[in-house]
């Protein structure tokens, strides 16, 4: 049970960065749209995953991302801060009933609201460290905000969206 | 030693993160060609082979739109080669001087990674060291500039778009030889800038922007793109003209690598006369 959770969390991390470098970065939105979803992979994993072995997953996907897009270290950056502030993020939002018995953040079991904000903060915290590495300099913060801003709105509507298609491909295996 | 080991153990979580960090941030502030090109790189073995399959599945639905600007290129090409260029069985393409002498080498590649959305950005071939291709080479399309060589690894290479903030070339106005410096502002992927221009003289919207012969990278006069409007820079005595780029880079397939011939004899000459002083 457990082993076939993990080989469906690989498949999706595999189509996330694909859909990701081969799709969404080619994409032109917007000026100051540029959405990343891939982060979601380190979002989905399940709350009791050791959190050296979240760092480790979180770097390398970063790097993957990193080669195909010509920026190196930055995704590996971005995604490191991200996993390193999850376990403080999931503290804030803990539900009054507590996390008892939920393994993994999931919009079926915690809410569409608790998986928003939950997307909504993690995504904000990735897109600032990210989008300031890309520009290295806090000359045009405006332009930079915006543009985090922007991105943020975007991926977590994306983000959302596949959560909805994922819980639904998944409700009989849950239970 | 035992406490040290203990205070480790008990931090080994943000001890990790603060390693990870530490080598993601060298890898991006180091500036070792050798470490971006076989690490962190589009031009590396993996990324380059899932980029140029991608490429090839998705090649058809861009198939029409490639013909087009084929057979514009067609036209172009026949009657350059009616004044001075031939080509070779290879598809390399020459050009010559007055005299009859090869100058440059134009050789086609394929585009399968490219980005203009970004603040900088970069375009991935699929030709590199084994098909001739060498670091700070020049990349045009058959109507305008596309970028330098940064990289380059034995199938693939890595192109600095002209729509990078670390891009600069000189260029001048074709009717009256103005000349400043090629920038990129980071915004807009259709529009470029002049900058440092001291005395812009009469010109007008429309009036074509052309490569100078200071850069190796490029071969001179050729179009870099049309003024769209001018004006003097707040605070200095400088002019900035504002320029329309002829590169489509929302529809970049195919372009052509740059070799220019006498680069050797120019570059040592100029070291030599500079030991020299």
């Amino acid at each position: 049970m457990q082993v076939t959770r993990w080989i469906w969390r690989v498949i999706g991390w595999i189509a996330l960065t694909a859909f990701q470098v081969l799709v969404l970065t080619h994409l032109n939105i917007g000026q100051y749209v540029h959405p990343y979803v891939f982060p979601m992979f380190i979002m989905l994993l399940p709350f009791a995953t050791p959190r050296w072995l979240v760092l480790i997953l979180a770097f390398i996907s970063g790097l993957i991302v990193d080669m195909f897009n010509n920026t190196p270290g930055m995704h590996a950056s971005a995604m490191l801060v991200l996993a390193f502030l999850r376990p403080a993020v999931t503290r804030l939002l803990t539900p009054i009933t507590g996390y008892e018995g939920i393994q993994a953040p999931s919009m079926g079991r915690l809410g569409f609201i608790w998986f928003l904000l939950y997307a909504l903060l993690l995504t904000s915290i990735h897109h600032l460290v990210y989008f300031q590495l890309e520009v290295l300099s806090f000359s045009n913060l405006g332009y930079t905000l915006l543009n985090t801003a922007a991105s943020v709105l975007f991926s977590v509507f994306l983000m959302v969206n596949f959560a909805f298609i994922f819980s639904g491909n998944r409700q009989g295996e849950r239970t | 030693m035992r406490s040290f080991i203990q205070f480790l153990l008990r931090y080994h979580v943000f001890f990790l993160f603060l390693l990870l960090e530490l080598i993601s941030l060298w890898f991006l502030f180091s500036n070792n060609a050798y470490q971006r090109t076989f690490f962190v790189h589009s031009a590396n073995r993996m990324t380059g082979n899932v980029l140029n399959t991608y490429g090839n599945l998705t090649k058809f639905f861009y198939l029409s739109e490639v013909n087009d600007s084929l057979l514009a290129e067609n036209a172009l090409l026949r009657e350059a080669m009616m004044q001075q260029a031939t080509a070779d069985s290879g598809g390399r393409i020459s050009m010559l001087d007055e005299h009859g002498e090869m100058l440059y080498s134009c050789m086609p590649a394929k585009v399968i990674n490219n980005t203009f959305t970004l603040p900088n950005n970069y375009i991935t071939l699929d030709k590199g060291s084994e098909d001739g291709i060498v670091k700070d080479m020049g990349v045009i399309t058959s109507n305008g500039l596309v970028g330098i060589v940064k990289d380059v690894s034995p199938h693939f290479s890595v192109v600095l778009s002209v729509l990078h903030s670390h891009f600069h070339t000189r260029v001048a106005v074709k009717k009256n030889n103005v000349q400043g410096r090629l920038v990129w502002n980071g915004e807009d992927p259709t529009v470029v800038k002049i900058v440092d221009v001291s005395e812009p003289g009469h010109l007008e919207p429309g009036d074509t922007i052309v490569t100078t012969g200071y850069s190796a990278a490029f071969p001179p006069g050729y179009p870099v793109g049309v003024l769209k409007s001018y004006g003097k820079e707040t605070g200095s005595n400088f002019y900035t003209l504002e320029v329309e780029l002829t590169t489509a880079f929302s529809r970049l397939h195919y372009v052509y690598v740059v070799d220019y011939l006498l680069k050797e004899e120019q570059t040592n000459l100029e070291e030599e006369s500079h030991a020299g002083n």
